[in-house]
């Protein structure tokens, strides 16, 4: 029974060592360096065993190198880390709240400063005891900190005693133990979270993602590669509007994108609102994101059919898209958008068409130039027609993301106490001062946990201030 | 406004010749025989410094003001390098002027000149407006908080730098480092291409029309297919293979005798040398050492001729699309000189230095000072993230370089206050943690891709 108990110990103290959290430390650095060199499966990035080749590809697969976040490896170092981190903390507690809380000592002015790290200055004093203790009190007194105690008091001598910063002695509980909430944030992000895509044309609807990463939510359906999925999100979200606005002066440069949403359920409409970047909005706890867009290959163009006999009367003003037949019953005949170009060979904006008879096309496929209304009117001598381009306007699909990430509440919450604890624990340390009066001389010590920097210098003034004040 | 434009320009760029000026003022600085006259000259080189960091200063406020209240001026690379550069000024003149250490600059000054060098190298200096990915108030504060903490790791690796010499480090030992890194700027500035073919190469130069209509010379680039990556031409440079070759052999020959012939640091526990001890130390260079360096130096010399005259040999070729190799080159050469400088004076050099746990002090406040900044930057970052792609985390390479980062501190830290680490090792652990600091700002943009890339030219 003994021999287990200092199984246990023994392993306690290896996994509560700090040249453990060293090497561990080490390791998350150098092994957090291969995922951001080789590919990761990703639902933008092409699949790493193309990219690789299946030699690779194999070899990477083994090792979860295209999973490097999610790998065995990684994860593994998380845990042993965190387990490293509780242990320590365990261990060091009691020694680390002792100095936090302790009693002060009381000092002798024979063992007033000599500490290596106290600084001590002493001066004379017309005043009497009582005259001192209720100035140095009100002197000492400060909003942060703690209040002035008188430590010692005799027949004309007084010691007064205050510190700043004692919980700096433990702040770097607060940072550690942050971290293990961020980590179960993310745990949970990661069991019971989803983050997906879906592109959507504008006036088109979808009920299914494209997820990056498994949850635990049900509704997958395994892909080959086995980490893209799709996922039922329990609504339909239409896009009922999308705009691309660019800079002026910046040609390619956009400027925002909108996209106008509407959340349905059942065909019923229960929310509307626009999104841009940087604006998400949310929906039973899933917030969609306006990530990116792109071309939809297609164009609405806005045009008129003019009579070349009865230009005035007869126009007519007609809105069609790539493909689309649009049958003019006057001529006999329909005519076929079939390519709109933003430049036509340096006329600017233009629309390739293409006349029919029935199904058949007939003549030559011709341009119309937005820019050069009465092109079309010389081309085509022989039709009894010209067409007018007023508008092209080129129509793209809105990128979104969408995800549902319970654990973020937890991780932020650990992110605020991280960053307090981190300034508290790093840049305020445990300052601890006395004056001691005792026959007409004044002694004033402080003294430093760690960071010594400038501590003398601080000291060295408030000394000249208490000298001041004191002299009598 | 196109003249306040230009005036920005020409304040920027001026502040980087004036940077240039105080890195040879600081170089005649540490060749005096005095230390009187060293802090004299590191004086009026450090005065140089504030009055390029006025124009500094005034020239990213000018873009500001261009810009809007808000477009900062910290939104591509050519800003994102002078703004960290700003901030590295910053804190060495508050460094210098706090702790009397002016010869701060003779590391930070270099590495100052080096980013604006390479801005004013940059050809796109248009005041872009913002996409909208960046159209928020965390572009302001998220960066803001990674130039304060990256600034001040940055002095912090040049005051580890400067209390290693303080120790007594050996020259021979400087010098095995120093040949070694010559020797990757060296593959670097050569590429895969000097390796396959042996011939050294720079990327062909082509006349680009930016969306503002002004022209500029840059690099020639096209994409073999639709969505595959961006591919530089490359053109041999006449001659320039013969230096290339033999400054790379002469400092890898260098490194190894350097290293066989290294004396023993025997002064390294002392806390403060004596002169006889410093004169010493600087003098157990061999003239074998010295030889096989000054030739590497020379072929140097004349691989940057070559660089420099490229257009004359070859019209297609100009130092415009090669910002980076030029850079390089001169940074390298920079660093070679400073050690041939130092070796001669090496002894006055350290007395001008104060005592060697001083500078531990300041290095390790530079630390305290930048690390919880650096958790802010990670922090805003990863909120900004959520509000604009969805995910806190998303395992970026910006991102977990920055995390990389975070973690070499980390390191630092707890070897400082848990394992009483010797000043020296940390010094090691603060300069490594720098070259991961640099990779994480300008390496990450430059090698590899990701969600961070319009920080790229």
């Amino acid at each position: 029974m003994q021999g287990l108990a200092s199984l246990v110990d023994r392993m306690w103290d290896a996994v509560a060592s700090v040249k453990l959290t060293m090497v561990m430390l080490l390791s998350l650095l150098l092994l957090s360096i291969p995922g951001t060199v080789v590919m990761q499966y990703n639902i933008s990035n092409v699949d790493p065993g193309i990219q690789y080749g299946y030699g690779f590809w194999n070899f990477g697969t083994q090792l979860q190198l295209f999973t490097a976040y999610h790998s065995f490896w990684y994860v593994g170092l998380m845990v042993i880390l965190s387990l490293n981190l509780i242990a320590c903390s365990v261990n060091r507690w009691p020694q680390m709240w002792k100095l936090a809380v302790a009693k002060p000592v009381k000092w002798s002015r024979a063992t007033f400063g000599v500490q290596p790290e106290t600084l001590r200055f002493h001066w004379d004093t017309k005043l009497t005891k009582d005259e001192v203790q209720s100035l140095v009190l009100k002197w000492a007194a400060s909003p942060f900190g703690d209040r002035p105690k008188v430590l010692d008091s005799g027949e004309n001598k007084v010691q007064v005693f205050w510190q700043k910063g004692r919980w700096s002695r433990i702040a770097n509980y607060l940072v550690h133990t942050s971290l293990l909430v961020i980590f179960a944030g993310a745990i949970v992000t990661a069991l019971y979270g989803f983050e997906g895509a879906a592109n959507i044309p504008t006036g088109g609807a979808v009920d299914t993602l494209i997820v990056f990463k498994e949850g635990k939510e049900s509704g997958l359906v395994k892909a080959p590669g086995g980490l893209v999925n799709e996922k039922l999100l329990g609504f339909r979200i239409k896009v009922k509007d999308f705009r691309v606005n660019f800079y002026e002066d910046f040609p390619g440069r956009p400027e925002s994108f909108v996209s106008r949403l509407q959340i349905l359920e059942d065909g019923v409409p229960m929310m509307e609102q626009s999104i841009r970047v940087n604006d998400p909005m949310e929906y039973k706890g899933i917030r969609m994101y306006q990530a990116s867009y792109g071309p939809l290959g297609d164009s609405e163009i806005q045009m008129r059919i003019v009579d070349k006999k009865d230009a005035v009367r007869g126009q007519v003003y007609r809105k069609i898209r790539l493909g689309e037949v649009l049958p003019l019953e006057r001529y006999n005949q329909s005519v076929v958008a079939l390519q709109a170009l933003k430049d036509v060979q340096g006329f600017g904006p233009g629309v390739q068409m293409q006349a029919l008879d029935g199904d058949q096309p007939t003549g030559k496929p011709f341009w119309i130039l937005k820019n050069h209304p009465d092109f079309d009117f010389s081309n085509r001598t022989e039709a009894p027609y010209g067409i007018v381009v007023d508008e092209v306007e080129e129509l793209y699909f809105t990128g979104l993301q969408i995800g549902y990430d319970p654990g973020a509440p937890i991780y932020w919450w650990g992110c605020f106490g991280m960053l307090l604890g981190t300034f508290y624990a790093l840049l305020v340390a445990h300052r601890k001062y006395y004056v001691h009066f005792e026959d007409g001389r004044i002694d004033f010590a402080g003294s430093i946990h760690r960071l010594p920097f400038g501590f003398e210098a601080a000291l060295a003034k408030q000394a000249a201030e208490l000298k001041e004040l004191t002299k009598g | 406004m196109e003249n306040l434009f230009d005036s920005t320009l020409f304040a920027l760029n001026t502040s980087a010749y004036l940077y240039l000026l105080a890195c040879f003022l600081y170089i005649i600085s540490i060749s005096r025989a005095d230390t009187l006259k060293i802090d004299k000259w590191a004086k009026r080189a450090s005065w140089v410094v504030l009055v390029g960091f006025v124009l500094h200063s005034l020239g990213l406020l000018g873009r500001w003001w261009i810009g809007g209240i808000s477009r900062p001026p910290w939104t591509n690379l050519y800003e994102s390098l002078i703004a960290f550069a700003w901030g590295v000024v910053l804190i060495q003149i508050y460094v210098q002027r706090k702790w009397k250490l002016p010869l701060l600059g003779v590391f930070a000054t270099p590495l100052v000149f080096i980013l604006m060098g390479m801005s004013v190298m940059t050809p796109n200096k248009e005041i872009e407006p913002l996409i909208p990915a960046l159209q928020s108030h965390w572009l302001k504060i998220h960066v803001l908080f990674g130039l304060v903490s990256y600034a001040g790791f940055t002095v912090a690796a040049c005051l580890s730098f400067l209390y290693l010499m303080r120790r007594g480090v050996t020259l021979s030992r400087v010098g095995t480092g120093l040949a070694l890194i010559m020797v990757l700027n060296l593959s670097m500035a050569g590429g895969y291409e000097v390796f396959q073919t042996g011939d050294f190469v720079m990327a062909k130069t082509t006349t680009k029309t930016l969306p503002s209509g002004k022209k500029v010379e840059t690099k020639d680039t096209y994409r073999e297919y639709e969505g595959g990556p961006v591919v530089t031409r490359m053109e041999k440079v006449p001659y320039a293979h013969i230096p290339f070759w033999w400054a790379f052999v002469s400092f890898l020959l260098s490194s190894v005798v350097f290293w066989r012939g290294r004396r023993k640091n025997g002064e390294e526990s002392k806390e403060s040398l004596s002169a006889e001890d410093a004169t010493r130390l600087g003098h157990d260079l061999s003239p074998l050492m010295k030889g096989v360096f000054a030739s590497g130096l020379v072929a140097f010399i004349a691989l940057l001729g070559n660089v420099f005259w490229a257009k004359h040999l070859s019209p297609t070729l100009s130092l415009a699309s090669n910002p980076y190799l030029v850079i390089l080159l001169i940074m390298s050469f920079f660093l070679a000189l400073v050690f041939y400088i130092i070796q001669a004076r090496y002894g006055t050099f350290l007395k001008a230095l104060p005592s060697a746990s001083r500078i531990d002090e300041f290095s390790y406040k530079n630390i305290l000072f930048a690390f919880p900044f650096q958790t802010l930057l990670l922090v805003t970052g990863a909120i900004w993230a959520y509000g604009a792609w969805g995910r806190s985390w998303g395992w970026d390479p910006k991102e977990t370089w920055a995390l990389i980062t975070w973690f070499a501190y980390l390191i630092y830290l707890h070897g400082r206050l848990l394992m009483k680490w010797s000043g020296t090792l940390l010094s090691v652990v603060s300069i490594i943690g720098f070259v991961i600091m640099v990779f994480a700002f300008l390496g990450v943009n430059l090698v590899l891709s990701g969600l961070h890339s319009y920080g790229a030219a």
